[in-house]
């Protein structure tokens, strides 16, 4: 493939960048001085929390900001052209031909109205192609985004097609002209690890080919490993630091990037290990001018000089800079948590406290039997964390909620302490009910709010244990307190804290009526990877202190691996492998959970080789027949698997596996060809 | 000072830890609100209107220049130049001699009395049922949208006529009347509202602790509701005086010699062509207040939606 004929000038250039919102009549400043350039074909990541900045970033670029943004200073240079002297007329064209946006959410991109023939062919017609050859062109380049049958995708419309479908199309039409500049942001944060990681995989070959120039917007730290060359880590609108991906996730100079790291949990890290670190305090507030450093009010190792003096953006390595007075050590950025967890001993000859027996639900939608759920069975003990996982549409949730009596189950029962509940919860005693509780993945939607944290409290406590008065306020204290909330904290409405406060309130919630287990359904998906550790942390410390058991559902493998004791991995609603977690997480595992743990991006780099999954997860209305994943499986042995559905075996302690290899067979295929890092160099 | 999200060995939590967002963030929902419909134009010259009417509506003839009853001049005729606008007379005379100014000024009374009782019943009967309509779904859900559709597809005021000719008209008949037209309408707006929180996890919650319905929609979704019922309340008021008016011209409702606008628009509007003032001023009158309430309204959605 032959390089198009490219300048030399730099894809993207920007310099001294400043951005202003104007909120309520005053301009806010949000982006500070931001300056960095992306050479032709080169790939960059920006990372950083919400709310550092980094989507505006991508705005200004374009002039895409809201009314109320405004460029305030420095420059925006696009394939040399400077974008932000354009007129309307140049800035189109400049969109039409240098610069092409993905956004995350593919299905707010495509207009729902037109069929996709329509909107792909408009982008090739902007530039003066027929009819026929804007046709043309679209079918070639749907196949270059490996969309299997292109003449029929042309012509359906764009609800019609899965999330990671559309995402293709969108890729497709931003490629479709060849620009300089691909800015993608947050590809794909909507999609399942499977999916993004064929998408993932998709855009790099593309970005290879027809050496386009890429940002990438990103809160992942594994995807901007796996994507880009260097890395840019934003805060509060500063670039504190910037570097070669490997300086920047090996040898990190400025404190926020080494707190950054030290939250997620990676390598194989699981609670034993002990507990996770987080970054304290929060992001300094829209607009908040800092005489120093803007990291100050988070940083341990900061200096009376880091409140007074901004520090230089200096040179640190080799084409490495950092924002920091002290980054020679700022590897050494001591921890903000204690290393110890407390850990909970499961005594597993007990009884187990939640015996769960060929659980079933259909649910009927439009005449179509939809199997959510497909008999499954599962035991969990006092004290214990049982990790679901799968991708979307494999039932997790569906489990969970026959479990809470939410969803009527269709077959099978659910028994605690040996005890069979009634299957729906009106039919469930008091006690039933405030034995099992859930924390939902978005606190927004499960706190009301329109009521003050003592009310959300209150209720709970009047309508579970019965407590109320004085009595009731003394535990709703108690409880605010041992989420690690002050006891102002209960005055407050949901919109006056914030996520990850709000979170607390739900998991407080959640305690209030002393449960047995609680399903935690995603809960740390919607927040930043600091606020994570700290949740991921209260809940391990909350479990140690009232031995309470968890059902933890999330698509993140590495929180999964962190906090369960024994995983669930289910397809289609079946139970495809349970055991230990490390365990499933080792071989020999099913060919589907060696499938979605090779789809994770790790930041540690790739330490196998990705197992790609054909297509996406089948409808559960129209299951395959013989073992579900047959339609999909790379490990596939023949006619066996398509007519019979093999048996849940046993393959040695407690490990079950639903396949037709037999287990020595998968140990084999599935050793790994070099002995793998076993744990990555910085513990 | 190390203000930490997750204290070290789980110590007494520094107030610290919690202040910075919260502080941050004392703004509320609501003065947010009241802050953004103060700024607004339309807005803030709606509300003058409705309070200028209000104020003339409570204290009627006492402010103004003659009682809306009095015969200012007696036995002339519309045709008299001393009838015309002067002034002495700025809106004129009616043709019995009554002063239109005053009676215009007085008459928002009667129509402020009623209006907001009737939008009162209706909101009121409306948000319960499009509550339960919304809360519950199914059947319950398509047996009583079927029925407000059917009520939807008759005309207001071929309802309200039928209604009071068996009953009879007096204030609080107009304002049921009023209020069971208005009571679909209404439901049907907190029915999709209701919908779109029901699907939200705090729903789910308070099933999970035995909440019972009543306490789901009254306690729980109502307060988050309120913001559509608030702006559907301020459209129904203006709907709900241009229904009195109506109704008035139609002979339901005040008779002579009460100033209603709709009363003074009946009794003159063949006399038009020579005296266009009789009709002019009580009609701007409806107009003005009919605006001003949908000023409001239209800026209450705007600043609840945003």
């Amino acid at each position: 493939m032959t390089t198009p004929e490219r300048s030399r000038e730099p894809a993207l250039e920007l310099r001294d960048l400043d951005v202003a919102y104007t909120v309520r009549g005053k301009p806010r400043q949000v982006i500070h001085g931001l300056s960095f350039e992306i050479p032709q074909g080169h790939s960059y990541g920006l990372v950083g929390e919400s709310g550092c900045g980094k989507s505006t970033v991508a705005l200004a670029t374009v002039r895409y900001l809201p009314r109320n943004g405004q460029v305030q200073g420095g420059s925006v240079r696009i394939g040399g052209v400077d974008a932000l002297a354009l007129n309307a007329q140049g800035l189109r064209e400049l969109r039409r031909d240098k610069v092409s946006m993905v956004y995350q959410n593919p299905g707010a991109a495509l207009n729902p109205t037109l069929r996709v023939g329509r909107q792909l062919g408009e982008v090739f017609a902007l530039r003066g192609a027929s009819r026929d050859e804007a046709r043309e062109r679209s079918i070639g380049a749907l196949r270059e985004v490996q969309i299997a049958d292109p003449e029929s995708v042309l012509r359906r419309y764009p609800h019609q097609l899965s999330g990671g479908m559309q995402q293709r199309i969108v890729i497709a039409m931003a490629l479709a002209t060849d620009p300089q500049l691909l800015i993608l942001d947050e590809p794909t944060t909507g999609l399942d690890a499977t999916v993004e990681a064929e998408v993932l995989d998709l855009i790099s070959n593309l970005k290879e080919k027809h050496h386009t120039a890429t940002l990438l917007i990103s809160h992942n730290l594994g995807i901007v490993r796996k994507m880009c060359d260097r890395i840019g880590v934003l805060y509060a609108g500063e670039l504190v630091e910037d570097g070669d991906v490997a300086q920047i996730l090996g040898e990190p100079r400025h404190p926020y990037t080494v707190g950054l790291l030290r939250c997620i949990p990676r390598a194989g890290r699981r609670k034993d290990d002990g507990r996770l670190d987080t970054i304290p305090g929060f992001l300094p507030e829209l607009g908040e001018e800092q005489p120093g450093c803007v990291f100050v009010d988070r940083c341990a190792l900061a200096q009376d000089v880091c409140r007074t003096t901004k520090p230089e953006f200096a040179l640190v390595g080799d084409g490495h800079h950092s924002k920091c007075h002290f980054h020679e050590i700022a590897e050494s950025l001591p921890r903000a948590t204690d290393e110890r967890a407390a850990l909970t001993v499961v005594d597993r000859t007990a009884e187990p406290l939640l015996q769960v027996t060929d659980l079933a639900k259909t649910f009927t939608q439009d005449g179509v039997a939809v199997h959510a759920l497909a008999g499954v069975s599962a035991i969990l003990h006092e004290g214990e964390t049982l990790g679901l996982v799968g991708e979307s549409g494999s039932g997790k949730t569906t489990f969970a909620r026959t479990l809470l009596g939410i969803v009527d189950p269709t077959r099978g029962e659910v028994a605690l302490d040996g005890r069979r509940l009634p299957p729906t919860l009106a039919a469930r005693t008091a006690s039933d009910i405030a034995a099992l509780q859930i924390v939902f993945q978005n606190p927004d939607s499960a706190l009301n709010r329109r009521h003050t944290v003592r009310r959300l409290l209150n209720r709970s406590l009047k309508k579970l244990i019965n407590l109320t008065g004085a009595a009731a306020d003394a535990r709703s204290e108690e409880l605010i307190s041992s989420v690690r909330l002050p006891p102002r904290a209960l005055t407050a409405r949901p919109q006056q804290l914030s996520g990850g406060q709000k979170q607390r309130v739900a998991i407080a919630r959640a305690f209030a009526g002393e449960p047995r287990l609680i399903v935690c359904d995603e809960p740390t998906s919607a927040l930043d990877v600091s606020v994570q550790a700290a949740i991921l942390n209260l809940l391990v410390d909350l479990q140690s202190d009232r031995r309470t058991s968890y059902v933890f559902i999330s698509h993140d493998l590495g929180v999964v691996r962190y906090l369960a004791d024994r995983i669930a991995v289910l397809y289609l609603g079946r139970l495809m492998e349970l055991g230990y977690s490390a365990d499933v997480f080792g071989p020999p595992h099913h060919p589907y959970s060696e499938a979605l743990l090779s789809a994770v991006p790790s930041i540690d780099g790739e330490l196998r080789e990705r197992i790609v999954l054909a297509g996406e997860i089948p409808s559960a209305s129209n299951v395959p027949s013989g073992c579900a994943f047959q339609t999909r499986c790379p490990r596939k042995i023949g006619a066996i698997c398509e007519t019979e559905e093999p048996p849940l075996a046993n393959v040695g302690g407690d490990h079950l596996i639903r396949c037709h290899i037999p287990v020595e067979e998968l140990r084999r295929l599935q050793a790994p060809a070099a002995p793998p890092a076993v744990d990555s160099s910085h513990a | 000072m190390s203000s930490s999200d997750d204290i070290v060995g789980a110590s007494p939590v520094t107030v610290g830890a919690v202040a910075p967002a919260m502080r941050n963030r004392r703004r509320t929902e609501r003065r947010e609100l009241i802050a953004l419909l103060l700024r607004s134009p339309a807005f803030m010259i709606g509300m003058v209107v409705i309070l200028f009417w209000t104020v003339c509506g409570i204290f009627g003839d006492r402010i103004t220049p003659y009682r809306h009853d009095e015969i200012v001049v007696e036995g002339g005729n519309l045709l008299d130049p001393s009838f015309r606008p002067s002034w002495e007379h700025p809106f004129g005379l009616d043709n019995l001699g009554r002063d239109v100014f005053s009676r215009v000024l007085s008459g928002a009374g009667p129509i402020l009395a009623v209006a907001p009782l009737a939008t009162v019943i209706g909101v009121v009967c409306g948000s319960i049922l499009g509550l339960i309509t919304g809360y519950f779904g199914g059947t319950v859900d398509n047996v009583v949208s079927r029925l407000i559709d059917a009520v939807l597809a008759l005309p207001l005021i071929i309802i309200a006529i039928g209604v009071l000719q068996s009953t009879g008209t007096s204030a609080l008949s107009l304002a049921l009347v009023i209020g069971f037209v208005f009571t679909p309408i209404v439901a049907r707006t907190v029915r999709s509202a209701v919908l779109g929180e029901r699907s939200l996890d705090y729903v789910q919650a308070a099933k999970l602790r035995g909440e019972r319905a009543p306490y789901i929609m009254f306690a729980e979704i109502l307060p988050n509701v309120m913001g559509p019922i608030i702006v559907e309340a301020t459209v129904r008021l203006g709907y709900a005086v241009f229904a009195l008016v109506t109704l008035a011209f139609l002979g339901f409702g005040e008779v002579d010699p009460s100033p209603d606008w709709g009363v003074q628009i009946q009794e003159h509007y063949s006399y038009i062509d020579q005296a266009w003032w009789t009709v002019l001023w009580p009609a701007l009158a409806i107009a003005s207040l009919v605006v001003a309430l949908n000023l409001v309204a239209d800026s209450m959605q705007q600043a609840v939606e945003s």
